[in-house]
């Protein structure tokens, strides 16, 4: 990409931030504080960029890194404010959902200090882009597991938190692939993904600008009280008709 | 080296899981599942004749119609004994998918949902459509006949679905308020 339109993107992306912070004072940032915090910080970061890069270039890089680590753990809020807010009304999911996420990050910790104590030639830590990347690998990984438990239990979510969703979802999946071109894929395909970076970006700030814009009513929960009354009823037919079909499928297919 | 492909996998991944769920079928309004009847039909595991996909993939049939039939003849046989195969094995499907978003609904609002129990089931349920995936494919490849004995795995495993669901729903059973048990006197 030429170095003009690079700019058009960068400045594209700046306005849609400012839009975003500004427009959802006072009725969206009470619904999603933490999100609304995580665009501001970005919309800083990206602010002060511009003067620290034309004044004092030297310092540019430990600035991106250093706030590119910041970005990154303030995603994990943003993690949290999506799983709080699309389960707040299933109980159940959410302890479900809880025992899950915590389980990943079981493993991933367990990963970690394995590479650390094992003499991994390529600790989790040895630079600002590969911690970034495990950082945002993390969240891939929790936002994926999110996702497919939201498909299982079919979890019904409005048109906000979806767009919210969906932003963020498409900018790490993209982060991730940049970071691990960047920092291990090899020069070329390092360039290729960095010009990458920013049009998904762009691409989600435009997803979250629209799906923002107004307040949409969150989805009827589906409490559905006449399965509830009927239950005991249901539940003998149900064992009943499962109890046939064992029976059925366990003659059908014996050797 | 590891990391590096681990983290792709992850971005990818993670793109096409958002992509399935952005794009995926809305689940239904409320009004059209609340009635008990349409609950009660949704449930009832519909499954043809225990004697008929014995009967349809019986090796012996196929012997006979090879020893006394030209080879036209053998392939229409086989044409038809598969889509008999693969309509029983698509009905079965439905018929637990239909038990399976029976049960997501009524359990996802359950504050005693068993996490562990949910996850086994979760698995079980994916394996079965695997297995069942892999069976359609199976039967175009080597033919039917050729999928009975698989056919046995699909059994055991809608078995264990059948058991772990079964244990989740009774858990479910004495937790809400219209369906606990009467107080001790």
């Amino acid at each position: 990409m030429a170095h003009g339109e690079d700019q058009v993107v960068w400045w594209t992306c700046i306005l849609l931030e400012a839009i975003l912070v500004v427009h959802s004072i006072p009725a969206m940032l009470k619904r999603f504080p933490v999100f609304y915090g995580y665009v501001a910080c970005v919309l800083v970061r990206d602010v002060s960029a511009i003067p620290i890069y034309r004044t004092w270039p030297g310092l540019y890089t430990a600035f991106y890194w250093s706030t590119a680590f910041v970005t990154a753990i303030l995603g994990y809020a943003v993690i949290l404010e999506i799983y709080s807010r699309s389960l707040a009304r299933f109980p159940g999911v959410m302890r479900l959902t809880r025992a899950v996420l915590v389980g990943l990050l079981f493993l991933v910790a367990a990963r970690a200090f394995a590479e650390l104590f094992g003499g991994a030639a390529n600790p989790l830590a040895s630079s600002a882009a590969l911690l970034e990347r495990d950082l945002r690998t993390l969240q891939a990984i929790l936002l994926g597991a999110l996702l497919c438990i939201f498909s299982f239990y079919r979890i019904p979510i409005g048109r906000n938190l979806r767009g919210i969703i969906v932003g963020y979802t498409l900018y790490i999946g993209v982060r991730v692939i940049e970071l691990t071109a960047y920092t291990q894929l090899g020069k070329a395909m390092g360039i290729f993904a960095s010009k990458m970076e920013p049009i998904s970006y762009l691409i989600c700030l435009v997803v979250w600008t629209v799906a923002l814009w107004s307040r949409a009513p969150e989805p009827i929960a589906d409490t559905a009280p006449s399965i509830e009354q009927d239950y005991d009823l249901l539940m003998r037919q149900t064992r009943t008709q499962l109890l046939r079909a064992c029976a059925f499928l366990t003659r059908t297919v014996r050797p | 080296m590891i990391p590096a492909l681990f983290s792709i996998v992850a971005g990818v991944l993670l793109l096409g899981i958002l992509t399935y769920w952005a794009f995926r079928r809305p689940w239904p309004a409320p009004e059209s599942r609340s009635s008990p009847a349409d609950t009660s039909k949704a449930l009832r595991l519909e499954l043809p004749p225990a004697d008929l996909i014995e009967r349809m993939l019986d090796p012996r049939d196929l012997a006979f119609v090879r020893e006394e039939s030209p080879a036209e003849t053998v392939r229409l046989f086989e044409q038809e004994r598969r889509a008999l195969a693969i309509s029983w094995l698509r009905h079965t499907r439905r018929q637990v998918g239909c038990l399976m978003s029976y049960h997501v609904g009524a359990v996802r609002q359950n504050i005693n949902l068993q996490p562990a129990l949910e996850i086994q089931l979760g698995l079980h349920y994916v394996r079965f459509l695997v297995v069942c995936q892999l069976i359609l494919g199976l039967s175009y490849v080597r033919g039917p006949f050729e999928i009975r004995p698989i056919m046995g795995y699909v059994v055991c495993v809608t078995t264990r679905l059948r058991g772990v669901s079964d244990k989740l729903l009774g858990a479910v059973q004495f937790s809400t308020q219209a369906s606990a048990p009467p107080p001790r006197r």
